[in-house]
């Protein structure tokens, strides 16, 4: 029988930029090199190791190579879907805001709030805030954005 | 043709309705029976005390049931009293149960350097802790056949590590300090995380349903259906007839893009004249839920037990 699991979430606002930048150990733009799933330890919930490698650092001195723990995948003929956790794509650009783990593993800041998906052709940055229910988000929270305002908007929130 | 004009009619709503839920298979999920059993967790969280936190929980699902086109029925089965069935997710060989559950600790604190579920996932079930981070408040999990979408299990779990829930009648704290205010509302929150578990996704054009996917510190205001959701269930669990399917491709929003039926040639047909019956009472009670939000009105039709 194939499974799917799925996880609608509420998280806590605010998500713009310069939140999501401060709250966050590292802030990485990258592309996802590979994916892997497999149950937990104890059974019931798949977690998915997306591998990223890094192109540009933005916050943090994580390693160039960055694994990421999102909930959720396939197994076998097992599949689950994590409904509000951040989704990856092979070989997809992406810029995420990750809270460290353990060692070299990270996860997603605010579930899929944290990661935005980099558009080839026109460079702009957007994030899919569907399937995540926000208490005090704002409404000026911008989710499409040039690649380069929000390259800018972390570097300078980093800063301070 | 009568039928299908009028479904033509509500195909062509300009407002974007009620979303189901789609698994990684692309198919809608749903529920073969109309409603499941639930198990509060006795452990609840300290920031409510005595019974008030699981009655809360209960008026959530009570909530749902209320919608008169539907039969939705929520079972609770005996709180749960053991340490080791704080388990979220699904067991093929075990007894499932759809739980409700605060995580007390983050796993951040909980969880010793080092340990492998920091790396692998999981941390939750063995520790017993809050695994999603800070900033989540919610999560319900919910596992299905990604073929057929029938889901089997389905666990909500509130971080209480974290956040003061509340489950009171008032506005909005204003300080840490104060008392008898709305902080993190139970019943709010499991409202809208039932509409999850039993298939809806967010409504993003109807800031009055229950399924919208925002809103501001101590609402209270997702305790209470708007029409919209009331429609989405009632899409899905029919009164008197099978649980929609549907297998097609995701529409923008509404009923319309999951149409198809997976319980013989009537079910179609079925689920049309049940949408037709839904949008004839909205035009009768178009305010219904919009006007019925103050914390007077929620608490008598918590009591009355009628939403539609």
């Amino acid at each position: 029988m194939l499974l799917a699991l799925l996880l609608a979430a509420t998280v806590l606002g605010p998500a713009d930029v310069e939140s999501l930048t401060k709250v966050s150990d590292a802030v990485v733009h990258a592309q996802v090199m590979r994916r892997s799933s497999a149950w937990a330890p104890g059974g019931g919930q798949i977690f998915t190791t997306v591998v990223l490698r890094a192109i540009e650092i933005w916050k943090g001195d994580p390693e160039r190579e960055i694994a990421v723990l999102v909930p959720g995948g396939e197994v076998g003929e097992l599949s689950q879907t994590v409904q509000g956790a951040a989704s990856f794509a092979d070989g997809e650009e992406v810029v995420v805001f990750l809270h460290r783990r353990a060692a070299g593993v990270f996860q997603v800041e605010r579930l899929s709030l944290g990661k935005f998906s980099v558009a080839e052709r026109t460079r702009r940055a957007v994030r899919d805030r569907r399937l995540i229910s926000c208490e005090g988000c704002q409404p000026s929270e911008t989710d499409d954005l040039p690649l380069d305002e929000l390259r800018a908007r972390v570097l300078s929130r980093a800063r301070r | 043709m009568k039928v299908l004009a009028c479904a033509l009619l509500l195909c062509a709503l300009p407002a974007r309705a009620f979303v189901r839920t789609r698994n990684s298979a692309g198919v809608c999920i749903w529920w073969s029976a109309h409603g499941h059993s639930f198990q509060v967790d006795a452990l609840g969280t300290p920031d409510v005390t005595g019974a008030a936190a699981a009655d809360a929980v209960r008026r959530s699902f009570a909530t749902w049931s209320a919608a008169s086109c539907s039969d939705l029925a929520f079972a609770e089965q005996p709180i749960s009293t053991s340490a080791a069935d704080r388990l979220v997710g699904y067991f093929p060989s075990a007894a499932n149960h759809n739980l409700v559950l605060f995580r007390t600790r983050n796993c951040r604190d909980a969880v010793p350097s080092g340990t492998t579920c920091t790396g692998s996932g999981g941390c939750s079930n063995l520790y017993d802790c809050w695994d999603q981070g800070d900033g989540v408040i919610a999560s319900t999990t919910t596992t299905s056949d990604a073929r057929s979408g029938e889901i089997l299990d389905s666990d909500i779990e509130l971080n209480a590590a974290v956040f003061r829930f509340t489950a009171v009648d008032g506005l909005p704290c204003q300080t840490a300090a104060e008392t008898g205010c709305v902080r993190t509302d139970v019943q709010n929150t499991v409202t809208h995380e039932a509409g999850h578990s039993l298939g809806l996704d967010h409504s993003p054009d109807h800031p009055e349903a229950a399924m919208y996917p925002t809103g501001p510190p101590g609402e209270v205001t997702k305790r209470v259906l708007a029409q919209d959701d009331i429609q989405g269930i009632c899409s899905i669990y029919p009164r008197g007839a099978a649980s929609m399917t549907c297998t097609g491709p995701a529409a923008g929003g509404g009923g319309c893009g999951c149409s198809a039926a997976q319980t013989g040639p009537g079910a179609a047909l079925v689920t049309l004249l049940v949408l037709l019956q839904i949008r004839r009472r909205s035009r009768r009670t178009p305010q219904l839920a919009m006007s019925s939000r103050t914390p007077a009105a929620i608490a008598a039709r918590s009591q009355s037990g009628s939403v539609n």
